[in-house]
């Protein structure tokens, strides 16, 4: 074998690096932001979102040139695969961030909580999951993982470590290291079953054996296990959801926004990446056991969210149950007959685009909650719904913007969330899956109640002081967007379905 | 089901899981009507999809402010019963 010449490597390796440009930019911006923070003043950190939003700008300019090219590109020995598939949960992930860093730049209270630290925080886990959307080994796929993980970790005690918030941090951190070491097991098998940590490889051994013996078959189905039940864990889908409410409760709320979202687009985009390639042998067993858990995520989610009193307890119980409908997309992504469903996995990236903007609305309610305590608004109870009363007239905007979202979380037509929760049922009724089908639409119904004990909270009037509530330029443009986009993907849904089945349907053209 | 693991359901529990599968009809009803009687209306006299919009647009108005009425009515109703 010739050794290649330093300066070949060199080229070579740097053209593998452009392929990683929107991630490299993340983190570099990531690590400028924190320097940034180091030299302002208390009165000066809201001046932390600008770099933080200049290199998501950039981030994603990068993304679009790198990204949606015709051809796939692959980098660094086929580790990194640059795509539409990579592309668009890229683009999930950027725009899941820049809402994020909007909604938190406050109007009042201390400017110090606006810190660098957590916009830093946002930007590496924005990293991550741009690195996972485009990983096609076994490696890269874990350490973008726990990238995101850890970066969760760390922003869930960013603005300051309370009792509640330190307790929240802990339990989020035991669940994840417990869904970790599965997901470490799992992988190890897959790397003793193919004999190598590239997924193509290790989907192409498995392809070519016309009979796996008994041994490999074991150890496939125990692979599938760990692995999903790792993920199933990080999903908080349901019976593997314990203690997920909780950690929502005490985390602050756009913390809360952003974790809840990231994990689960993070353990989507892997379990997308890993069920159409190494466990397409094994489609049957995945898709049944899939719907399973997604009956029992939107049952447990729908069913425990009516009784709470809580909002971020009622949103984290709502993901949950949110999770079980992304699940049965994916599962009816595989037709009785084993053949692969496009339209199924369409609807599946669909789900994902409308959650993350519905999810991130929703989630803006708890968001208004605390800007009304820096307000120093006489509030009986912050996470109580009372805590609402007179949004809706103190500032109409936000009231009616937060309400809208709300109402798509739910599934209210004209939103993004009821063309979505439609498009899954349409699927799994063409895929005659008619009781599934009807048990997702039996699902659909209770979580219009609890949701319009929030919007009536807002319209009534409540006791305290009349003047308009402060909110900020950046928070009120978010919610604007985020409105315009959930009428946009309700309204005309097709060209976005179309996009997500293009996008997501390169995973099974191998 | 022992006598302890059934106080520990809250009280009320079934009746507001009977309510959430309920009162959401309040919202959906008005709105399939109005837009079913707009749908008529356009095939009538050749606007489609017009009526359908506009009156599938007052019977969601409708429906929101059904459902406000029925929240706020069980809120006063447990709030009472307190």
């Amino acid at each position: 074998m010739n050794p290649v010449s330093w300066p070949v490597a060199f080229v070579q390796a740097r053209a593998g690096f452009v392929l990683l440009a929107p991630e490299m930019l993340l983190a570099l911006f990531g690590l400028l932001t924190l320097l940034l923070d180091l030299a302002l003043d208390e009165e000066q950190k809201s001046w932390n979102a600008l770099p933080a939003l200049l290199g998501l700008a950039l981030s994603g300019c990068a993304l679009v040139m790198v990204g949606f090219g015709a051809q796939t590109a692959s980098a660094f020995g086929n580790a990194i695969v640059i795509g539409p598939f990579s592309g668009y949960f890229g683009l999930l992930a950027l725009m899941l961030a820049t809402l994020l860093i909007l909604l938190c730049t406050h109007a009042s209270g201390p400017a110090s909580r606006q810190s660098g630290e957590g916009y830093a925080l946002v930007l590496l886990a924005t990293a991550g999951l741009t690195l996972l959307a485009c990983a096609n080994d076994l490696v890269v796929l874990f350490v973008a993982f726990e990238t995101v993980s850890v970066s969760s970790y760390a922003l869930a005690n960013v603005g300051g470590a309370d009792r509640s918030s330190l307790e929240g941090t802990l339990r989020f951190l035991f669940a994840g290291a417990f869904s970790t070491a599965l997901l470490a097991y799992g992988f190890s098998l897959l790397y003793g079953l193919g004999g190598s940590t590239n997924l193509s490889v290790i989907s192409a051994r498995i392809e070519v054996l016309s009979q796996l013996s008994s041994a490999e078959n074991s150890l496939l189905g125990m692979a599938l296990a760990a692995t999903g039940g790792a993920i199933l864990l990080r999903i908080a889908g349901a019976p593997l959801h314990s203690g997920t409410p909780d950690i929502g409760e005490r985390t602050p709320p756009a913390v809360a926004g952003f974790v809840s979202v990231a994990a689960k687009l993070a353990c989507f985009t892997l379990l997308l990446r890993l069920l159409f390639s190494i466990f397409w042998r094994e489609r049957y067993d995945w898709a049944i056991l899939l719907m399973f858990a997604a009956v029992a995520a939107m049952a447990i989610g729908t069913l425990a969210s009516l009784r709470q009193k809580n909002t971020k307890r009622l949103l984290a119980y709502s993901a949950i149950a949110q999770g079980g409908y992304v699940l049965l997309a994916i599962a009816a992504s595989v037709n009785r007959d084993g053949s692969f469903n496009a339209r199924g996995l369409g609807s599946a990236g669909y789900y994902l685009l409308a959650f993350v903007i519905f999810q991130i609305g929703a989630f803006a309610t708890a968001i208004v909650l605390r800007e009304r305590e820096t307000a120093g608004e006489n509030v009986a109870s912050l996470n109580d719904l009372n805590g609402l009363n007179g949004l809706l007239r103190k500032h109409p905007v936000a009231g009616g913007s937060v309400i809208f979202l709300l109402l798509s979380c739910v599934g209210v037509p004209p939103t993004a969330g009821f063309i979505a929760k439609l498009e899954v049922v349409r699927v799994l009724f063409a895929n005659q899956h008619g009781a599934v089908g009807w048990t997702a639409v039996l699902f659909a119904i209770p979580p219009i109640y609890p949701s319009f004990r929030i919007v009536r909270a807002m319209w009534t009037d409540g006791t305290g002081a009349t003047e308009r509530m402060p909110l900020s330029d950046a928070q009120v443009v978010a919610l604007v967007v985020m409105v315009i986009l959930t009428l946009l993907l309700g309204v005309l849904p097709a060209p976005f379905e179309h996009f997500a089945a293009q996008s997501l349907g390169v995973l099974v053209l191998r | 089901m022992s006598k302890e693991d059934r106080k520990k359901i809250p009280p009320g529990t079934i009746k507001e899981i009977g309510i959430a599968w309920t009162m959401p009809f309040e919202l959906v009803v008005p709105m399939l009507a109005g837009g079913g009687i707009g749908y008529l209306i356009d095939r009538w006299s050749h606007t489609t999809p017009l009526f359908m919009l506009l009156l599938g647009f007052v019977g969601f108005g409708v429906g929101i402010r059904n459902m406000l009425k029925a929240v706020s009515t069980l809120d006063k109703t447990e709030k009472n019963g307190k």
